[in-house]
């Protein structure tokens, strides 16, 4: 070794340890903390105006388009963005948004005339005219899983002067403006100019008409829209998700954030305001935490075990029924979500806060009737053919104490857990499964429930269902499609295409100075103000 | 050494061509595909297929994979589905997060773990030797994402210092800033490094203790502490270095588990989410990116070695 050169060497690391322990000291004491003021005691009746509200949600969403996907990220933060010509109000009624009022319906039903409200701004400065709403209902019909439903009836739809639109239809349609209103994968609309060039692949630029515009998506961290200063309320008081809407913070932030107790520590430091989906194991701590707010939102959906009607054993219907049969869903409701103020046993495929609720077939729901059960798969010439029953990570605990109780009744369960991307992918061959577990998303009209399509995963083909449904679509007449829908549930019941668990709802939690926030089944930020 | 370094710069290509293509193909061996991520969980089959066939998905693979590599060769990593940006963009935007967590983690290891190592030989056989010794067991046992949730639970939350999560890019809010978000995820990533540096330093002081030169210093009448730190370290910190590097590689592909408990956004959440949406061109982008940085990691490791220990030649 060269003495000459060690000595370098021994300099260079004591430098080295030196400029560590210094940068180490300055990132610790070198910056001033500018930390959020914890406690707000004084409760403000009066709106104020300003600030910036910091939103949590649990995931990225896969895009703000309403148009290309159902999920319901999607639209937590594109409503806020763009609008739709209807929405729904507080009772899941359809409400004039961008439409001037109810449609003017010809007596054979099949012409609709809209008159679109005047002196609508988009954000980009440009009026909303009936030329936008054509091009977007037009993209949508073709891209949207319910714009593609609605537009089978539709023969053409074309702008009346610069503020009217006709839509034609083929046969009547019951269920158009709930088509028009629903916001899951919803009609939303864009300038005619930004949906040319789109295809069926998200929009580029986000420019709507909401009380909110789009400033930045910075992925994996969050979306950041700004109050539309030009925004022009509806003359008529908020209800739902409609009626009059006002921005009333300057700055709305969703930042994603995946583990669910950063979610919670991110609301209780006071570094945000709001986050959904909190674990409902941390309610019973987070309902006596002073100044902060956790709730219970409406019922979000309902779990469900889907069977494959199209081949293996699950395409005999006794075997369904024994499935049915054998299950008590108050344990598997408590595994799979815990804390008993989040979820319920209800029967219905409508949810109890919904004119669509019924009991029909409820003596079929929750047997907990193992005899039955084994009688039926004897009666069905059951041989313990596995049955495979695919599940993601957040069903899976409801999906194992299911599975402990069909194999009393002699059920032979292989449960396969996975993550959720592997189950939609597999779901579309029938080939590979007997079940798998999902959640369905609460619907404003029951033609809109997924499994009721042929075309779902599963494949319930059933002529009566499908005849009550074209029914239900066609006609208007409430009382009718409540008879319908009655009918189907009770088929549904019978020939058990889908086993109903139980409804959950999620809990959420706001941060003291959160004002104004409307506790629906989805969630939106216009009208919620912050204190200063 | 300007040919060893050419030899060692060429070796990259075969490699990352066998890490792309394994990458390319495990992905779509892989059950789920972007489009049914898109579309959301109540779509059906006919709309996942359409969507797919749309985003060129259906294609042959063999056709997928040279349409790719051709334009990798041309520098253009492709798009990626859901950010909708080049992913060389991408890469580039998750890259600062990453990048000072990297450095911020490997300094809190070194000077911890080298500490840490020298005092512990410095003490042989003592009580804070052994203490030191079990600390940096624990170190090593404890996992990183548990560590992380408890600084959060535990020193974030009372605190009105340190933020829970998220990040400050420093363009906009200063260096202070970034680092108020960045030393508990750095701490929590740390641990694990810091304990196996110590260890290793504190071995190979061992060794070099006992080595004649040493005892050559302390019979020539040198302090204790002039023989630790002067003659004995230098040569004990050699072998560390290959350690260092080593965890240098590991953080530079983003510390996935970390950057995901606490929301930052680094290339190891980019890379997660891209693998949970199935975002092809991203995932490969990223491998790609990864797999570089930890070769050239690695050559300028074995480059340093030549300086460190002029007995190295190449």
């Amino acid at each position: 070794m060269s003495g000459d050169r060690t000595v370098k060497i021994g300099k260079m690391i004591r430098i080295v340890c030196l400029l560590c322990v210094a940068f180490l000291v300055i990132s610790l004491f070198g910056c001033t903390p500018t930390g959020p003021e914890k406690e707000s005691e004084s409760k403000n009746a009066e709106p104020a105006y300003g600030g910036a509200l910091k939103v949590i949600i649990d995931a990225e969403p896969p895009a703000i388009d309403m148009h290309v996907s159902t999920t319901t990220l999607v639209y937590h933060v594109g409503w806020h963005i763009f609008e739709q010509l209807y929405t729904l109000n507080e009772e899941f009624d359809v409400i004039p948004m961008l439409a001037a009022e109810t449609p003017e319906i010809s007596a054979d039903k099949l012409t609709y005339s809209i008159k679109l409200r005047e002196g609508i701004q988009f954000h980009n400065g440009k009026e909303l005219t009936s030329a936008d709403v054509v091009a977007s209902l037009e993209r949508w019909g073709e891209i949207s899983s319910n714009g593609k439903a609605l537009f089978k009836n539709i023969d053409y739809i074309e702008a009346d002067g610069s503020y009217g639109l006709t839509i034609k239809l083929t046969q009547p349609v019951g269920t158009l403006l709930v088509y028009l209103a629903i916001p899951n994968g919803g009609a939303a609309i864009y300038p005619e100019e930004i949906v040319a060039d789109a295809g069926a692949e998200s929009v580029d630029e986000f420019i709507g008409t909401g009380p909110f515009e789009f400033v930045e998506w910075v992925p994996n961290q969050y979306i950041k829209l700004k109050k539309n200063e030009n925004y022009k309320p509806v003359e008529f008081a908020a209800t739902g998700y409609g009626g009059a809407k006002e921005a009333f913070v300057d700055e709305l932030y969703f930042h994603f954030i995946v583990d669910a107790s950063v979610r919670v520590a991110g609301v209780e430091s006071g570094d945000f305001h709001f986050a959904d989906f909190v674990p409902v194991d941390e309610y019973d701590r987070l309902k006596d935490l002073p100044g902060l707010v956790a709730v219970a939102s409406q019922p979000r959906g309902w779990f469900s075990v889907v069977l494959n009607k199209k081949q293996g054993p699950m395409a005999n219907k006794l075997i369904r029924q024994a499935f049915l049969a054998a299950l008590d869903m108050e344990p598997i409701m408590d595994a799979g979500y815990g804390h008993r103020d989040f979820w319920r046993l209800d029967p219905s495929i409508m949810f109890k806060e919904q004119i669509w609720w019924s009991n029909a077939g409820d003596e079929l729901y929750n047997q907990k009737d193992i005899e039955r059960a084994k009688n039926l798969l004897a009666e069905a010439g059951y041989k313990g053919e596995p049955i495979r029953w695919m599940t993601g990570p957040l069903e899976y605990n409801f999906s194992l104490t299911a599975k402990n109780q069909l194999e009393q009744a002699g059920f032979n369960i292989d449960l396969q857990r996975m993550e959720w991307a592997t189950v939609t992918e597999r779901r579309s061959n029938s080939e590979l499964w007997e079940a798998f577990s999902t959640g369905f998303t609460f619907r404003a009209d029951p033609t809109m429930m997924a499994f009721l399509r042929p075309s779902y995963a599963g494949w319930w083909e059933n002529e009566e269902v499908q005849a009550l449904l074209e029914e239900m679509e066609q006609n208007d007449n409430f009382d009718d499609r409540y008879a319908a829908m009655e009918k189907i549930q009770e088929i549904f019941y019978d020939d058990v295409p889908v086993v109903k668990i139980g409804d959950y709802s999620n809990l959420r939690l706001l941060g003291p100075d959160v004002h104004g926030f409307m506790n629906m089944n989805e969630i939106f930020f216009w009208n919620v103000w912050l204190e200063e | 050494m300007a040919r060893y370094i050419t030899k060692r710069l060429l070796a990259l290509v075969p490699v990352l061509l066998i890490v792309a293509v394994i990458v390319f193909v495990l992905m779509r061996l892989l059950p789920g595909n972007p489009a049914a991520m898109m579309l959301g969980p109540e779509a059906t089959t006919e709309e996942i297929e359409q969507l797919a066939e749309q985003m060129g998905l259906k294609e042959p693979i063999l056709k997928q994979i040279t349409e790719w590599f051709r334009n990798v060769i041309k520098g253009d990593l492709g798009k990626s589905i859901f950010l909708r940006m080049p992913v060389t963009k991408a890469i580039y935007q998750h890259l600062e997060a990453t990048l000072l967590l990297t450095l911020l983690a490997l300094v809190v290891a070194v000077t911890v773990g080298i500490s840490a190592g020298v005092i512990a030989a410095a003490w042989h056989n003592s009580l804070l030797d052994q203490l030191i010794m079990s600390l940096s067991t624990l170190g090593v046992a404890i996992p990183v994402f548990w560590l992380g949730l408890m600084l959060i639970l535990k020193v974030a939350l009372p605190s009105s210092f340190f933020p829970v999560a998220g990040y400050a890019p420093v363009a906009r809010y200063g260096m202070g800033a970034s680092m108020r978000y960045l030393i508990l995820p750095a701490i929590s990533l740390s641990a694990g490094q810091a304990a196996a540096i110590a260890r290793m330093t504190r071995a190979n002081m061992l060794e070099v203790l006992q080595s004649d030169y040493v005892r050559t210093a302390k019979a020539k009448g040198a302090s204790g502490l002039a023989v630790t730190f002067k003659h004995a370290l230098k040569n004990a910190i050699i072998p560390t270095v290959t350690v260092i590097g080593l965890c240098l590689a590991n953080l530079m592909g983003g510390a996935v588990v970390t950057e995901q408990i606490f929301n930052i956004p680094g290339i190891g959440r980019l890379l997660i989410t891209a693998v949970f949406r199935r975002d092809y061109p991203l995932i490969s982008g990223i491998v790609l990116y990864i797999a570089s940085a930890y070769v050239l990691i690695n050559l300028v490791i074995d480059i340093m070695y030549a300086f460190l220990d002029p007995r190295i030649r190449f």
